[in-house]
């Protein structure tokens, strides 16, 4: 079967039917005289119900692709193209009033580091309350009581005494788990979670995604995933999108990633994981070192460390192309 | 070879600091009064504390720039005469503080033990008690000639030099370079001379801009209240003298205060000047809001 | 219910030795401030019993009886105990030219002091928040820099001169507001607080100013740290409008150390209020000062710089005690 070019991974349907809908999405960080091109051409998809997951390095603009389109744009960074076609409505075109309505109302996005990311001072309970007062008009009152519940549904039995809590008199998954319940407060359409059991050990780390799970599953909403560990990919998501170096170098289901990876980049990061879980006598890593952003490499930008590379990936920047029922990939061998 | 080394240090200094536009502004007005302080008796029309130099009150003419007070005495010599007051009286108090300060601070951060908890002790009670009632406590009691006035800026000075440098010899004693020199043999006057105060000079440097500030506020805060030496023209005294006659003439208060002012911004654009020179902090642009 | 109680309860017997370590260790500075004005004291020229009777001369037999009460023909470690121990008792001496003990002329003068520096810590910290709050919105924007330029300004100012420009403009010239003293004649209770109020207005400015250039750029690089913090992207995650970003959730962070900051500034600021109320003729415990070292009042002089000193630690006593309060980080420990 010949590869035609594709325009995304989603389901068919109309620009309604997919809540998210990411178009040749970039974005650039300028620092002092350093210009980072931290987005650089992305296409991405997540359709109602779904578990999406966003793999890659640090560095893979995974973490910058989703500030983008949650709107949190970083000091110095502006989107120099694309589309965030959110529920049909383009979230770069709409004023500041609207996306500040979005966020935590449609979309909310649960943070990697729970301990940083919990303001100090406030107890966790006003920390969720003011979100459910701001988007959903509810008194006091009656904010607190929907809190109380959502945080006994999260595995917090004491959650009318944990309501007054501070931070820092919680443990690591009981905040994570009250990072959840703000993310979630106003049930919002699409969930992201930035590495958001990275920093927790390992027991709790599977208890946390179960809960998510179950949460999102349970709510109706979509929820995507971002991490580099393909584990938890491998646990939760429906389909998933491989990132390296600013952009999508591979796209597809998880079955089909698993068994039938096409991108050399994918390929490698694979053999790695393994090699570390299957206790081999070597660990398999990727050669080379990951790509700078300020100064990416000509033409594909994975060439440099990829052990397939041809003479135009030194060259030319090679397009997506499909590969399969919802497969989709950005490298020369498939041309 | 030591002096070249020097040289390219103070040139390498000035490189850092002149962009600070500040900076250079507060150095240009503080060689502006030294050298008014240095030709006072050239510049000045008249000689210092010569009262009848001209009828009282007097309004402005060539023969006296800035009117004259109630006893005739010209304000635009007493201004420049007083500048020699203020710099030399800040600058001698300076210097003691930073030695006495230095000497305690060193043996302090690099001893440790039982002499480090004596000397914070010892800072801490002078950094309680409020300067202006130090001063003028001291000042009545050993009277107030313009040696004591450096004394006591002197004694309320130290503490904070002290702090600082013992403070710097903490950190810098910990690095690695120290103990190589140690173990090759140094003894402990040499590491402290020649190891770890070059690398605490910056901050010494710094501080000692900011501490003649503060130098110049206690003295003329002292004189304004009348316990400065009466023998000597000096701003703070002219200010007391003042006090009075806003209605008669202005000028009496307005200049001597806009000098003070001046050459305590002066020290201060200075210091802050050289502290962005040596330990430059510019580079975290914070993530404020998005504009 | 019973056991929201009991929490209260606990709370507050835990943080009793926290108090209690502070309070030890304000034991050898107020200490060494004692041992240090008997060295003055005994530094001195002169003859010490000429320092506590005055010039005036007095009767042999008052002489004596002082020597032995003072213990003056003892050793000098002797006399030192004495002297702590007289302390101890709240007995600070008789003032020479006023009569009365030293204690009670202090007490009597100290309210217009305590009242003009609340007023000028009150409004040199309000001014110095806002102030600082405004330029962290936009740092290293022009505004910001007008800001850090006016705090430099504002820190060199001499406090008399000040002052004196103060009244010259508003007194002398426009003749809005009073130039000295803190009451001129008038009649009624109302127009009495009026008088009161305008007389205040000037020395608080003063007094306020030097604070607030302090305050200011503290404020300042304590909320620009604050809004580079990661729970500020988490507000904003939320939708949170900028107003609440800032002042719920930045200020609140920043604002803690400014607590502890103006607390160390204390004697500073006390400094500046004896100057104060020399150039605003105020009739708190600066013109105190003054006079009586003029008068050469020396008991009431020594009586004075000790309240002070130990008033300065008492203070940053209980600002350490406060700040473990609302620092909850702490205060749940």
């Amino acid at each position: 079967m010949m590869p035609t070019p594709t325009d995304g991974l989603a389901p068919q349907g109309t620009d309604e039917d997919v809540l998210l809908r990411v178009r040749r999405l970039a974005m650039h960080i300028v620092r002092g005289t350093e210009v980072v091109h931290a987005v650089d051409g992305v296409d991405l998809d997540v359709g109602r119900r779904q578990i999406v997951g966003l793999v890659g390095e640090s560095g893979s603009g995974k973490t910058m692709t989703c500030r983008t389109i949650m709107g949190l744009l970083p000091q110095g960074g502006t989107v120099s193209q694309g589309q965030i076609l959110f529920k049909g409505r383009d979230l770069l075109q709409l004023p500041k009033d609207e996306i500040r309505d979005i966020q935590g109302r449609e979309i909310g996005i649960i943070f990697q580091n729970p301990s940083s990311f919990l303001n100090p001072v406030m107890r966790i309970g006003e920390q969720i309350v003011e979100s459910v007062m701001l988007h959903q008009g509810k008194t006091r009152r009656e904010a607190k009581q929907h809190v109380i519940e959502a945080l006994l549904k999260l595995g917090l039995p004491r959650a009318k005494a944990v309501f007054d809590y501070y931070p820092h008199q919680l443990s690591g998954g009981m905040r994570q788990r009250v990072m959840i319940a703000m993310a979630m407060a106003c049930q919002p359409d699409l969930l992201i979670g930035d590495e958001c059991t990275t920093e927790l050990d390992v027991t709790t780390q599977l208890q946390i995604l179960e809960l998510l799970k179950e949460s999102v599953v349970a709510a109706g909403s979509s929820l995507l995933l971002i991490t580099h560990n393909l584990g938890v990919v491998a646990y939760m998501c429906d389909t998933v999108y491989v990132m390296y170096a600013g952009q999508v170098v591979e796209a597809a289901n998880v079955f089909d990633l698993f068994d039938d990876p096409k991108h050399p980049y994918t390929v490698g990061l694979l053999k790695s994981t393994l090699s570390i879980e299957g206790g081999n006598a070597e660990l398999v890593s990727i050669k080379g070192s990951v790509a700078d952003l300020t100064d990416p490499p000509a033409g594909c930008r994975f060439h440099p460390r990829c052990p397939r590379a041809m003479e135009q990936c030194k060259t030319t920047m090679p397009g997506t192309l499909t590969v399969g029922a919802q497969h989709t990939v950005s490298c020369f061998l498939y041309t | 070879m030591k002096d070249w080394h020097f040289l390219r240090q103070a040139h390498s200094l000035w490189e850092r600091f002149s962009p600070n536009r500040l900076g250079v502004f507060g150095l240009v007005i503080l060689l502006f009064y030294v050298l008014i302080a240095l030709f006072a008796n050239v510049l000045a029309i008249y000689p210092p504390l010569m009262t009848g130099s001209g009828p009282s009150f007097a309004g402005l003419s060539a023969a006296h720039p800035f009117g004259t007070d109630n006893l005739g005495r010209d304000i635009f010599s007493e201004t420049l005469y007083g500048a020699r007051a203020t710099l030399v009286v800040s600058f001698l108090a300076v210097v003691a503080s930073t030695v006495v300060g230095l000497g305690f601070g060193a043996i302090a951060g690099y001893f440790g033990g039982w002499v480090d908890e004596a000397l914070m002790r010892i800072t801490e009670v002078f950094l309680v008690i409020p300067a202006i009632f130090l001063a003028l406590v001291f000042v009545s009691i050993f009277g107030g000639s313009a040696w004591n006035v450096v004394g006591v800026i002197a004694l309320l000075s130290w503490p904070q030099m002290a702090r600082l440098v013992r403070a710097e010899f903490l950190v810098i004693k910990e690095q690695t370079y120290i103990d190589a020199a140690r173990t090759s043999g140094a003894g402990n006057l040499h590491v402290i001379f020649r190891e770890i105060l070059p690398n605490a000079i910056s901050t010494v440097i710094v501080n000692v801009s900011l501490t003649q500030a503060s130098a110049i506020l206690i003295e003329s805060s002292l004189s304004f209240l009348g316990f400065g030496d009466p023998a000597v023209v000096s701003w703070g005294l002219m200010l007391h003298n003042a006090q009075k006659y806003f209605n008669q003439n202005w000028l009496m208060a307005f200049i001597p205060g806009l000098s003070i002012f001046l050459t305590v911004l002066a020290l201060n654009l200075v210091g802050e000047g050289l502290a962005e020179a040596l330990n430059p902090r510019r580079n975290v642009r914070a993530a404020s809001l998005p504009r | 219910m019973r056991l929201r109680e009991f929490r209260f309860a606990a709370l507050l017997t835990m943080r009793v030795p926290y108090a209690l370590n502070r309070l030890l260790q304000a034991i050898p500075i107020t200490l060494g401030i004692l041992i240090f004005s008997f060295i003055l004291i005994k530094l001195a020229p002169g003859d010490p019993i000429t320092m506590f009777v005055g010039d005036g001369g007095a009767s042999p037999e008052y002489v004596a009886e002082l020597t032995r009460r003072l213990g003056l023909d003892r050793p000098i470690h002797e006399q030192l105990t004495l002297y702590l121990w007289r302390l101890l008792q709240g007995d600070l001496g008789t003032s020479i030219h006023q009569g009365s003990s030293v204690l009670s002329v202090i007490m009597a003068r100290a309210q217009p002091t305590i009242v003009l520096m609340a007023c000028g810590i009150t409004s040199g910290v309000i001014a110095g928040v806002l102030l600082g709050v405004y330029a962290s919105a936009r740092p290293y924007s022009r505004r910001d820099n007008v800001i850090i330029v006016a705090s430099l300004v504002l820190y060199s100012l001499p406090g008399f001169w000040l002052g004196q420009m103060l009244i010259l403009v508003f007194s002398v010239k426009l003749g809005m507001l009073p130039a000295a003293g803190m009451s001129s004649f008038v009649v009624g209770a109302g127009a009495q607080w009026l008088d009161y109020a305008t007389h205040l207005v000037l020395p608080t400015i003063t007094l306020g100013a030097g604070l607030a250039a302090f305050v200011m750029r503290f404020v300042r690089t304590s909320m620009i740290e604050a809004l580079g913090q990661d729970y500020i992207l988490t507000a904003r995650s939320k939708g949170l409008s900028d107003l609440v970003i800032f002042y719920k959730h930045a200020l609140r962070n920043a604002l803690l150390p400014v607590v502890t900051y103006v607390g160390l500034r204390v004697g500073h600021i006390l400094s500046g209020a004896v100057v104060i109320e020399s150039v605003f003729g105020w009739p708190g415990l600066g013109r105190l000062l003054i006079d009586s070292l003029f008068a050469r009042d020396y008991p009431l002089i020594m009586g004075m710089f000790i309240v002070v000193s130990f008033s300065v630690v008492l203070v940053n006593l209980a600002v350490d005690i406060l700040y473990s309060y609302i620092d909850p980080r702490i205060r749940a420990q």
